[in-house]
């Protein structure tokens, strides 16, 4: 397999600068006038492929931007065994690309073989958080590197639950050493979903954990007595999101943020506005602390 | 209080086959727990749903969407994902389509389907560097019956009874061509391969057709130049040769 050497102008870390995911329709844009943006992120499991059009723009920018690989579909939670094949295709793509960072979902998605297609949360008890911790801890021994875990937006809690999510996240990060990606339109997602508190949510989670941070659009769902906010990935972030997003920065420092947009696919001056709006707060909070 | 794999199991179950989920085990928060696993059988069955009609575009303009989305459904629920990669979901869709009822009147639609997903195959494998034709030419002409060829990683070949390539183009968007398109017109055999970055589709007659099958399964090219002349009397095993090798076909010969 050709490894990919020649990083002209890609540099090997991520900046604490605002990056876009990377969609099929925006390759032909990107490789055309290479705009100014920190990183780019693709959905490991889409260039699982052995060849074609997704590895062949993804090789090309990335010798021009850092690339993130996070994945959707290793299932961590799951209790089915760990997939073998899914880990050595991402420990392939993470050969072949050289990534900056490599995430995956605190949740699982498949189980008994069958593969959901979703992020379901687990219960937050020990008996998962055991289980989890030990996932992670195979995952990075195989990968041989340290990976971030992202908290997921979350439209069911189990009543068995022992913990809440942010102690069950930290607890996790902890115990199995890996990173914190932190989603901040999942926060404020769930805790809009399950009425829990956004400002004790990030004040949970300690700052030196958080390596990366996520923002997206959600929807509201209204049912007869009450409301539920999807995580649908497929608008701009919402005012209350990027309120959120001020905070996470001036708890956690600048961050790289990625700005993820997933469905009914903007075109790439629209994502790139989204990212710049990003970049501001991001800079704003570079001045503060100068 | 459920064990984790238990819990999951039951999510899975309720999600896919709407069996029952213990309410007891989820906090209803102002919103019965039934609704709220909805949400998640949306995201699944809808999620999936989109990963086929994605994957084949021509059968879902053949049916119309409401169709293609009940005929998904269905399959989804019987046949979820076995892989976490979705580039790998639909391999069963095209037998799933065959004995499908509902779309017995489209005889031909099984095919379209089987076309559609030996593209999805070609799109995402790896790709090689064409065979020179001056390295069949450096074989001294002795030799030349046993050699063996080997093709692009992308090669699919299928035969159909229907005009498929033309349903497949009458069916592409921005066609602009006679988009009617009789079954009397007959079947074809078609090569699917992707050079570089896209997926191709080329009718092939019964010679070429008979030569590729059996270059495929390694045969050596006597053997398979045989085969082509016995299907077909006025094939010329110089003129294919040379043109498949020109198209980057080939990849590499052995003796």
């Amino acid at each position: 397999m050709a490894r990919f050497i020649s990083q002209t102008g890609a540099s090997a870390t991520i900046p604490a600068l605002a990056g876009i995911g990377l969609r099929p329709p925006h390759y032909p844009g990107l490789v055309d006038s290479r705009p100014q943006v920190g990183w780019l992120e693709v959905h490991s499991e889409n260039y699982f492929g052995r060849g074609g059009a997704p590895l062949f723009y993804l090789e090309k920018l990335r010798g021009h931007y850092p690339v993130s690989l996070h994945g959707v579909g290793l299932s961590l939670g799951s209790t089915d065994p760990l997939d073998r094949l899914h880990l050595q295709r991402l420990k392939e793509l993470a050969a072949r690309i050289e990534p900056s960072l490599v995430s995956e979902h605190l949740s699982w998605s498949s189980i008994e073989g069958a593969y959901l297609n979703d992020l379901i949360p687990l219960p937050y008890t020990e008996e998962a958080l055991d289980h989890l911790v030990n996932r992670i801890r195979q995952t990075q021994d195989f990968l041989e590197r340290r990976i971030l875990i992202e908290n997921p937006s979350s439209y069911v809690e189990f009543t068995h639950s022992t913990l809440s999510e942010p102690e069950f996240l930290v607890e996790t990060a902890r115990r199995a050493d890996c990173g914190i990606l932190l989603d901040v339109n999942n926060v404020y997602v769930s805790c809009r979903n399950h009425g829990w508190n956004a400002e004790e949510y990030l004040n949970c989670i300690p700052a030196e954990r958080v390596e990366e941070i996520h923002l997206a659009g959600h929807c509201l769902n209204r049912f007869e007595g009450g409301e539920v906010l999807i995580d649908t990935h497929d608008r701009p972030v919402c005012e209350a999101v990027w309120h959120l997003y001020e905070q996470a920065l001036d708890r956690f420092g600048p961050c790289p943020t990625l700005v993820e947009w997933d469905t009914n696919l903007p075109s790439l001056e629209t994502l790139l506005g989204e990212a710049r709006k990003a970049n501001l707060l991001l800079e704003a909070h570079y001045a503060q602390a100068a | 209080m459920p064990r984790l794999h238990e819990l999951q199991r039951d999510f899975a179950r309720s999600v896919l086959c709407g069996v029952n989920f213990p309410s007891e085990w989820l906090r209803s928060n102002g919103i019965p727990p039934a609704k709220r696993l909805a949400i998640y059988r949306n995201n699944t069955i809808l999620g999936l749903t989109e990963a086929l009609r994605d994957g084949f575009p021509v059968v879902n303009r053949l049916v119309g969407e409401a169709f293609f989305e009940a005929m998904a459904r269905q399959y989804v629920r019987i046949h979820p994902p076995r892989s976490t990669c979705l580039l790998e979901y639909g391999a069963g869709f095209p037998e799933f389509i065959a004995s499908y009822l509902p779309a017995e009147s489209l005889p031909y639609l099984a095919d379209a389907a089987r076309l559609e997903w030996l593209r999805q195959e070609a799109f995402q494998e790896s790709y090689r560097e064409g065979l020179k034709i001056s390295t069949l030419g450096a074989v001294p002409p002795q030799s030349h019956g046993g050699v063996r060829l080997e093709m692009q990683p992308s090669v699919r070949l299928m035969v159909s009874e229907y005009p498929l390539l033309r349903i497949w183009e009458a069916n592409q968007p921005g066609f602009a061509g006679d988009d009617r398109v009789s079954l009397r017109e007959g079947g074809c055999r078609l090569l699917i391969v992707r050079p570089r970055l896209e997926v191709e589709i080329h009718s092939l007659d019964t010679g070429d057709y008979a030569l590729l099958t059996a270059l495929a399964k390694g045969a050596t090219l006597i053997e398979a130049a045989e085969l082509a002349i016995s299907s077909d009397d006025d094939f010329n095993l110089f003129t294919s040769l040379h043109g498949w090798l020109q198209c980057g076909l080939f990849t590499h010969l052995s003796l």
